[in-house]
């Protein structure tokens, strides 16, 4: 068995393993960023979240290859599912729990529920197999011994644009009183911010993100119904290293959880990889229950 | 036949998961995501160690290479795959959950399900990777190795009625009243005296003991322990089990553990194929709807068959019918306060129980209680007042170390509590009420008293599983107890009521009464007859010096002016953090300023 | 023993082989008389290869037949084609006045351990099965006692894993997957490519992993003057970030890759690696893939496809009708898999036939086993020529077969044969199993 990699930490591999995690932290920032908009806001452990970006690739794929409608546009009807999803979720399933006073886990349970259900709905249409978005090949960069493509420049670019936007979107009116809810509820209530309408407004926004990750996933590799659970699962992993409740620092928490997955491959074989993860969230959780990254709330 | 007997297999192997997991999501509140994984600990531990040993020569003996297991006989080998799953899911509970709670503690299941998997796959010379660890000896019985599930089928069985009932004890015993009120109220168990981190451990550990027997008998039924048969959608098919069936009802997992079973052939006659993907949007869907609708599940946690046998039983109780008369009026009330160890008659002298000195706690620059000094008197009444915001509850929670203060010291008895938990503080003698009540709702009025009686060596699992009949008699002795606090407080007619159905003010006597069991000398009592009807708070106020009478140091925090000054001998004037004045309360609202402060000028 | 001493044990029994089969056919032709029932003539082009059934054919005699199979999960396309290629063997033998063989189907979902064991033991004792046809590696070693329990007689056509050589009841028609072909193949790769030295491995942790972790790491120093593995990289299955290794690769600059990777993994790394502006030969050990045709069709035509496969173009007789009766019933192409599920029924009709003559019981799992143990050579669609029907055999102890192995160019997702590739003794020239 080879469970350590003989590679060994030549120059070249440290330099492209560290380009691969630019690219892979970039992706599990907007993960994170997208639980974090979320789990922050209406402390929902949305685990639909994962049927949402699966439903959000399958609809451009379909739109694409079994409509034959552009791929802009294709990627474009898919977005808008995404936040119709995950709108959808939150008026007809959350909502109507917590009006009927269901505990956090009574809603992290229907949410489990539905992830369940989703996928499974989705294999019966579609079929087990993977399936592409019909798009080109990207074009190979070459610096030095370091190679990268389009799609990995385009997710860089998006993620970050993306995470800058909401970020930015925190000095907003929707923005402040989203601050607001996640501080304290029945306060921001008081003072006539509708937490309804911020709740609507923090699944948009974080299913905005979700679909968008997972139509990024899409153009470098082929979509399964089964896609959605890992991303999901690091996209919690990163919020809760950030500390929850601490939406500024979970992009940076996906980050850093990127390059450390992509460079433990100096010394790890892959199949020791979620492991490492996840080892590393066990310590961390145990160590820093508050967050890695938590100074004073947010 | 054979395939009739394996699918009631199959089912019961859903169940006994589904069962223990119970014990978990049910009974404590706390959800795992990672029983599948305790399954996989059972069933690969009793492949290794009843594998044949490896003999030289017949190394290609499986594809990973496993070279052979330690050549035991089946039942030893159930019992240590038992104990292995059991130290494993405590020993990576200890932490996990004195720390972690609520989704902190599904996250790191979740975690732990999937670096479980994944190690199965990946570490190939040991279980044999992807392709399982195979053969693994068929189990045996009286020397009898049972390969048909005819045969397999009265082991399985067997198991599963064992299961069935060590759970269903488990979950109606003390210890089992324990998890539940960890499950209803944390802090409110640990108020009364109880540390809440061992039952946690101990039922995680319990849980994941019966699902590594699970197992064992698992790879033993199938002779192969393969990733895939422990991975998360296993974990989810259990929760979905115990949710659809009703938490905290055994009866109701059985339930629903035939239903979602019986999914698998019924769908493979109906859509083939596609069957493991229906089932999976009928199950999810189901568990969406339930939450939704039916949230208590299909056979609710106070339902079912079993649970009206007990009542019944109890209800013909000699103990219990001789005290269930109608509510008695308070004039007759006992002369002293039993079933609680602590009724010390009250001294000649009037002796400092409590002192508190010099604490201070601000919350972002905001200072809360600002270097507050008063002390307790034995068997007197002293009531914090002040207006809203003043920091009386805020001082509550830095003596009972609920807050940590920034400074201050608190002197119980003459020795130092500063720093000690809250639980720890309840066992030496002085426990607090809650404003909120915080009671154990889905519980009866008797068992949130029973709860908080001290010592109770039955709430010990280990005790329960080996003195069974010792267990009996002691917990008949604590109802009795529990009752006549009940009684104390006029609510015994009520005693077998879930709480959750009683009036506001009925809820606020049993919080009382629940205090009286812990047999503490120092009672802190926060706001005692806020939001209770005008008729009930004269029997509030009754009961209160009733407990004075009886010799009980009690400090309360109270907004009512008429109250305070019927039954305070002293009043600490509390106004934004700080102690302003202390005296009667006549005196104190004789104070032109003080009076302005708290009425508003 | 070892890997290499059971290759040369098959290697042996080949020439034994050639024997038993004209036995075989001077049998069959002998049983020519009977009458036959209204359902069948004795005159199909299988009567003119296998004689005329009837009685001694097992004409009346119902034989049940499971089969375990990928109908659901990613695998399904595999299931399909065998149940195709084992439906078509039983009608054909049917109405050539044989036996009656029932099929009843159990499915794996594609691997599933569990799933496997639960529809085996309902095709057992639900469905009554007489023999089984299995597929895939963990799942057919997860149900060997069960078999072994029941006694069936089980034939594995697709997914030789080391777990099931020279198991009782276990009989395979497919050759172990990569590792008779590592040692001609790499052969074969120093000859093609005489300047590679550094060589990749990368696969996952299934059927592979004797070949990955032991077979290439030893054999290919032998054969290549310099050679090493510089990359040795095992992942799970079902990866989808194969960035890591990628750079590994990169990293290491390896002269060619020997990968182990099959369905949507193979998809997933060749489109990531050529992505990445890797260019060195990729030999892939699996020869077969509808799934990495569909999703990375350009890229699967960069790589060399080293191990057994079926040739659609044999004009061997059987398998010349075989094409066109597939064809017309399916409407496509059979492959490796239609192949061996096909001709797997038509082992057990002669094994019917020889227990049947025996005066056994041709439902008895024990006789036909011990039918088959007594003269494993049966007629094949694989080898012969235009005027002779190609012979399979299964040799006695590691009960593997023997089988045509090749190198493939790939173009549109179809083989092309570059080179024959033959079994290599120990210590035997390792060129010797290359031929052009």
């Amino acid at each position: 068995m080879h469970l350590i990699s003989a590679a060994g930490a030549s120059p070249s591999l440290v330099l492209q393993l560290v380009v691969s995690g630019v690219v892979l932290g970039s992706f599990y920032a907007l993960l994170g960023m997208s639980v974090s908009v979320i789990y922050s806001t209406t402390k929902v452990f949305h685990f639909a979240h994962a049927f949402v970006y699966t439903a959000a690739a399958y609809v451009a794929l379909g739109t694409a290859s079994v409509l034959g409608l552009p791929i802009v546009l294709a990627i474009v009807i898919g977005l808008i599912a995404a936040v119709v999803l995950g709108v959808t979720i939150e008026l007809v399933v959350y909502r109507s729990m917590r009006r009927s006073g269901a505990s956090s886990l009574g809603i992290f349970l229907a949410s489990l529920g539905i992830s369940i259900a989703g996928p499974n709905l989705i294999q019966i249409i579609f079929g087990p197999d993977g399936r592409n978005l019909p798009v080109g090949n990207p074009t190979l960069y070459t610096v030095g011994t370091v190679t990268f493509t389009t799609w990995d420049i385009v997710t860089v670019v998006v993620s970050w644009v993306l995470i800058g936007g909401v970020l930015a979107m925190r000095r907003s009116r929707w923005g402040l009183a989203s601050i607001a809810v996640s501080a304290n509820r029945e306060l921001s209530a008081a003072v006539g911010i509708s937490p309804q309408k911020i709740y609507v407004y923090a699944f948009a926004v974080g299913s905005l993100l979700i679909g968008s990750a997972a139509i990024l996933f899409t153009l470098n590799q082929a979509a399964t119904p089964n896609m959605g659970l890992q991303p999901v699962l690091f996209g919690f992993i990163a919020t809760f290293l950030a500390g929850v409740g601490n939406q500024k620092t979970a992009p940076l928490a996906g980050f850093v959880l990127g390059m450390v997955v992509s460079l433990s491959g100096i010394w790890l074989s892959q199949t020791f990889q979620t492991a490492v993860i996840f080892g590393l969230l066990f310590v961390a959780l145990i160590v820093r229950p508050q967050g890695i990254f938590r100074k004073a709330a947010v | 036949m054979e395939y009739y007997a394996d699918i009631a297999i199959q089912i019961m192997f859903l169940m006994m998961l589904a069962l223990s997991l119970n014990l978990l999501v049910g009974y404590t509140g706390e959800t795992s995501m990672a029983q599948a994984a305790f399954y996989g600990i059972g069933a690969y531990t009793v492949g290794l160690l009843t594998m044949p040993v490896a003999v030289a020569g017949l190394e290609i003996a499986t594809s990973s290479g496993v070279a052979g297991g330690a050549g035991w006989p089946f039942w030893p080998a159930v019992l240590i795959s038992i104990l292995v799953s059991a130290a494993v899911a405590s020993a990576i509970s200890i932490p996990a959950l004195s720390r972690v709670r609520g989704e902190f503690l599904i996250l790191m299941t979740l975690a732990f399900q999937l670096v479980t998997t994944q190690l199965m796959g990946s570490l190939t010379s040991i279980t044999g990777g992807t392709f399982g660890l195979t053969p693994i000896p068929p189990m045996t019985f009286f020397g009898q190795s049972l390969i048909k599930p005819s045969q397999v089928v009265i082991v399985v069985g067997i198991a599963t009625v064992l299961t069935f009932v060590f759970c269903y004890r488990l979950g109606e015993s003390p210890f089992g009243r324990v998890l539940k009120g960890i499950r209803e109220q944390e802090t409110a168990v640990r108020a009364v005296g109880k540390g809440t981190v061992l039952p946690k451990v101990i039922v995680f550990g319990v849980a994941a003991g019966v699902a590594g027997l699970a197992g064992a008998l698992n790879a033993s039924y199938y002779q192969v322990a393969a990733p895939q048969s422990f991975n998360l959608d296993v974990s989810i098919l259990a929760i979905a089990v115990v949710i659809l069936g009703g938490v905290a009802n055994p009866v109701g997992t059985v339930v629903a553990a035939i239903l979602l079973g019986l999914l698998n052939p019924v769908l493979d006659a109906l859509v083939g194929a596609e069957a493991s993907a229906w089932r999976g949007v009928i199950y999810g869907l189901a568990l969406v709807l339930v939450m939704r609708y039916r949230p208590q599940g299909l056979v609710p946690e106070h339902q079912g068959p079993l649970r009206f046998l007990r009542r019944r039983r109890r209800r013909n109780a000699p103990a219990v019918a001789a005290a269930a008369t109608t509510r008695a009026p308070r004039d007759g009330a006992p002369d002293a306060t039993p079933g609680a160890p602590g009724a010390v008659p009250s001294g000649p002298a009037p002796e400092v129980v409590l002192k508190v000195e010099g604490m201070s706690k601000s919350f972002g620059g905001i200072k809360a209680v600002s270097d507050a000094t008063f002390d307790l008197t034995r068997g007197q009444i002293t009531a914090l007042v002040g207006p809203n915001g003043a920091g009386k509850t805020t001082l509550f929670n830095l003596i009972t170390n609920a807050i940590t203060p920034d400074q201050g010291a608190v002197t119980l008895n003459g020795t130092s509590i500063t720093g000690l938990s809250i639980s720890e503080i309840a066992r030496r003698g002085m426990a607090r009420s809650f404003q909120d009540g915080r009671l154990f709702e889905r519980l009866s009025a008797i068992d949130n008293v029973a709860m908080a009686i001290p010592d109770q060596r039955a709430e010990n699992p280990f005790i329960l599983t080996v003195r069974p009949l010792y267990v009996k008699k002691r917990e008949r002795a604590v109802r009795q107890s529990a009752l006549e606090c009940l009684q104390l407080v006029g609510m015994h007619a009520d005693a077998e009521t879930l709480v959750a159905d009683l009036s506001y003010g009925d809820q606020k006597l049993v919080a009382i009464a629940r205090l009286i069991a812990t047999g503490a000398d120092v009672l802190l009592l926060d706001e005692p007859t806020s939001g209770v009807d005008p008729s009930a708070v004269e029997h509030v106020i009754d009961v209160i010096s009733d407990l004075r009478a009886a010799g009980k140091t009690i400090c309360l925090v109270e907004h009512s002016v008429h109250m305070v000054e019927r039954l305070a001998d002293r009043a600490v004037f509390l106004d934004q953090g700080r102690v302003l004045a202390m005296g009667s309360m006549k005196e104190l609202m004789a104070r032109q300023d003080l009076k302005e402060i708290y009425f508003g000028a | 023993m070892t890997v290499s001493t059971f290759i040369s044990r098959a290697r042996r029994f080949t020439a034994a082989a050639a024997v038993a089969a004209l036995a075989v056919g001077l049998a069959s032709c002998a049983s020519s008389d009977s009458g036959t029932a209204a359902a069948c003539d004795g005159d199909t082009a299988i009567n003119g290869i296998f004689g005329e059934g009837g009685e001694a054919g097992g004409q009346g005699v119902t034989v049940k037949v499971g089969m375990l199979l990928a109908m659901t999960g990613s695998g399904s396309s595999y299931g399909e084609v065998m149940s195709n290629g084992a439906k078509l063997a039983a009608e054909q033998i049917l109405a050539a006045c044989g036996p009656d063989f029932e099929i009843a189907i159990g499915d794996h979902e594609s691997g599933s351990v569990p799933a496997a064991v639960a529809a085996a033991r309902k095709l057992i004792s639900q469905d009554g099965i007489n023999v089984l046809q299995t597929s895939f590696g963990g799942v057919s070693e997860a149900i060997i006692p069960l078999v072994q329990q029941n006694k069936i007689l089980t034939l594995q056509g697709g997914g030789t894993s080391p777990g099931q050589i020279g198991k009782d009841y276990l009989w395979n028609t497919r050759q172990l997957f990569a590792d008779p072909s590592i040692p001609g193949g790499l052969a074969w790769v120093a000859q093609t490519y005489p300047e590679a030295t550094k060589m990749a491995v990368v696969g996952t942790l299934e059927n592979g992993i004797n070949a990955q972790t032991k077979l290439i790491p030893e054999i290919w120093p032998e054969v290549a003057p310099g050679g090493t593995v510089v990359l040795n990289e095992q992942h799970e299955v079902g990866l989808t970030d194969f960035g890591q290794i990628i750079a590994k690769i990169q990293s290491a600059e390896p002269d060619v890759i020997w990968i182990f990777e099959q369905g949507g993994d193979n998809a997933t790394f060749m489109k990531a690696l050529r992505r990445a502006g890797v260019t060195a030969p990729v030999v892939s050990s699996e020869t077969g893939g509808e799934e990495v045709c569909k999703l990375a069709p350009e890229e699967f035509d960069t790589v060399i496809a080293l191990g057994e496969n079926y040739d659609v173009a044999n004009p061997n007789p059987f398998n010349e009708q075989f094409v066109t009766e597939y064809k017309d019933a399916y409407g496509k192409n059979p492959d490796i898999f239609a192949a061996n599920y096909y001709e797997e029924m038509f082992v057990f009709w002669e094994l019917v036939n020889r227990v049947v003559a025996d005066g056994g019981d041709p439902t008895s799992g024990e006789q036909l086993q011990a039918a088959l143990a007594a003269d494993p050579t049966f007629q094949s669609v694989y080898g012969g020529s235009a005027d002779e029907v190609g012979t399979m055999s299964i040799d006695e102890e590691t009960h593997l077969p023997v089988k045509p192995m090749g190198a493939y160019t790939i173009k549109d997702c179809q083989l092309t044969q570059v080179a024959t590739i033959t079994e290599v003794d120990e210590g035997g020239d390792p060129f010797s199993g290359v031929s052009k």
